[in-house]
């Protein structure tokens, strides 16, 4: 009896780690043809403009043309090109990349940064807010705001 | 006796007359120099050119001329009977007296610095054939500066646009340096004290990593040098310190990124850009390895540049002609930056313009600026006070 006993509560024991131990939430799939940041916490799925923010933030580090080309507002499709090589000569990468939609819903902000590496040299680009508009029911990044 | 005496006076209002014209047109009178070491002597002021002789090391010469950016001097040896035996050219760094030389008053050959018919390759034919700095400012440099006057420029601020090679504390930021050493250049005083104060404060368009596409990019824009959300590098840079002058270079980075017809064209689009600021671009052709994996493709790129300043009449340095001529070609051991002259200030009296990759492009680019301050002169008058500050 005792031994059973035993049994059953170091197996709730168990099965209550388990519980306790999934930590944080779990990412959401990333946006098709990108690829999770490090450290990234995701937006909820249903935040349509903040993806596009990070889709577009992960192709323009990656120097992925095609998706900038998908995630750029048609204002601005003529720096696809600039977009796409702004980081081609260093070695870049997102941290701790996190986006939201803010109030109102024409600016996304994020915090995280790119880090470029060149020469043995760092520099850290800091996210930001950034201008988004929808075009045919898509969600597209489109500069950051200029100053009022 | 009234028209003696009258002949007399008017005979000695002449010969006081020519006096004082003699005193100031004194013919220069070659000084005898000497090389620290053994020089190639060369027909040209410069290595594309047909070597004459050798220069031993302390075999004293006459120095009879230099270059427009003074960096080779023509010298005749000369026997015993004044016979001229050998002349040519040799690299001015190698001189021994430079201290107490003053190339303000050494006589200006005009002939090019290069021969393109002795070049290695027949692709850098073309890159010969620039001399390593501007002969002249063009008129439409003149109407450039002009606007910029219009529109609020500052007529004693210059600017650096670039890359880690242009952003270097050791590229013009020496300027700004209260020490000086400038041994046989005594001509760039004058230009260090009009625009030297202005480089005190570093580019917002210069920086490690950056290219032709990331000065455009506002993403790489630094707040803390005054640029607003969404202002481009290049955009804050002319609003913030509203330069006369931009000395421009890109290359080593975009040579390994991009094809050479959209190097021109992003090149093409800086230009643009800073003109209509009102800001005079200077371009600047860029120093390769010939053994670099993109040495074909950097002189493609440096035929871009020369096609645009050609075309829109800007002024630009051969930095790549003139560092075919210091050790590793100006470039340190990565074989992307420039050598490094060890000097937080402006310093000629070692000769680094002839070791020195960073040494002989400010050379270069304190040459060029004072051509440009000669040529818009009569355009405004300058205010010595009127210098940025860090607040934008």
């Amino acid at each position: 009896m005792k031994n059973v006993l035993t049994f059953v509560l170091l197996l709730g024991l168990t099965l209550l780690l388990a519980a306790c131990g999934g930590g944080a939430a779990a990412p959401t799939s990333a946006p098709e043809g990108a690829q999770a940041p490090d450290s990234a916490v995701a937006p909820p799925a249903d935040d349509a403009a903040a993806l596009a923010v990070e889709a577009y933030l992960t192709a323009k580090v990656a120097g992925d043309r095609e998706g900038v080309a998908a995630n750029i507002c048609a204002a601005l499709e003529s720096r696809i090109d600039a977009e796409t090589l702004s980081f081609n000569a260093v070695q870049a990468a997102l941290e701790e990349m996190s986006c939201a939609s803010d109030a109102g819903g024409a600016t996304v902000t994020c915090t995280g940064r790119i880090t470029a590496v060149y020469g043995g040299e760092n520099r850290d680009f800091p996210l930001a807010t950034y201008a988004v508009t929808q075009e045919d029911g898509e969600y597209k990044w489109c500069g950051e705001p200029t100053a009022s | 006796m009234k028209a003696r005496f009258l002949m007399f006076v008017i005979a000695l209002a002449c010969l006081t007359g020519a006096i004082g014209v003699l005193a100031q047109v004194a013919p220069f009178s070659p000084p005898t120099v000497t090389t620290f070491r053994e020089a190639y002597i060369f027909a040209g002021p410069g290595p594309a050119n047909p070597q004459v002789g050798t220069l031993y090391a302390d075999q004293p010469v006459l120095l009879v001329e230099r270059n427009r950016a003074g960096n080779w001097v023509r010298i005749q040896m000369v026997d015993a009977n004044g016979f001229v035996y050998r002349e040519g050219w040799i690299l001015s760094g190698y001189l021994n007296e430079r201290a107490s030389l003053a190339f303000s008053q050494v006589p200006i050959n005009p002939m090019p610095d290069n021969n393109p018919e002795y070049s290695a390759t027949f692709s850098q034919r073309e890159l010969y054939a620039v001399p390593y700095v501007p002969a002249g400012i063009s008129q439409a440099m003149l109407d450039v500066y002009a606007r910029g006057q219009a529109l609020g420029n500052l007529p004693n601020v210059i600017t650096k646009v670039g890359d880690s090679l242009v952003a270097s504390d050791e590229y013009l930021t020496p300027m700004a340096h209260p020490s000086r050493a400038l041994s046989a250049f005594d001509f760039l005083t004058p230009i260090i004290n009009q625009y030297g104060a202005s480089m005190a404060l570093p580019s917002a368009a210069a920086s490690i990593g950056l290219s032709s596409f990331a000065v455009v990019d506002p993403m790489w824009a630094n707040p803390e040098l005054g640029c607003q959300p969404g202002e481009t590098p290049l955009t804050c840079e002319y609003r913030v310190k509203r330069p006369v002058v931009a000395f421009i270079m890109f290359g080593p980075n975009d040579v390994r990124a991009i094809t050479d017809v959209g190097f021109g064209q992003q090149m093409r689009a800086i230009v643009m850009q800073t003109m209509e600021a009102g800001v005079i671009p200077v371009l600047n052709l860029f120093s390769i390895h010939p053994n670099d994996q993109y040495q074909a493709q950097a002189i493609n790129f440096n035929r871009q540049l020369i096609a645009l300043a050609n075309e829109l009449q800007v002024p630009l340095i051969n930095l790549w002609a003139g560092a075919r001529s210091l050790p590793n070609y100006g470039l340190d051991i990565d074989n992307i930056h420039l050598t490094y002259s060890g000097y937080d200030y402006l310093f000629y009296d070692g000769g680094n313009d002839a070791y020195s990759g960073v040494a002989l492009h400010n050379l270069f680019s304190l040459v060029t600026l004072g051509q440009i301050q000669q040529a818009v002169a009569p355009l405004t008058a300058p205010t010595p006070e009127a210098v940025p500050t860090a607040s934008g």
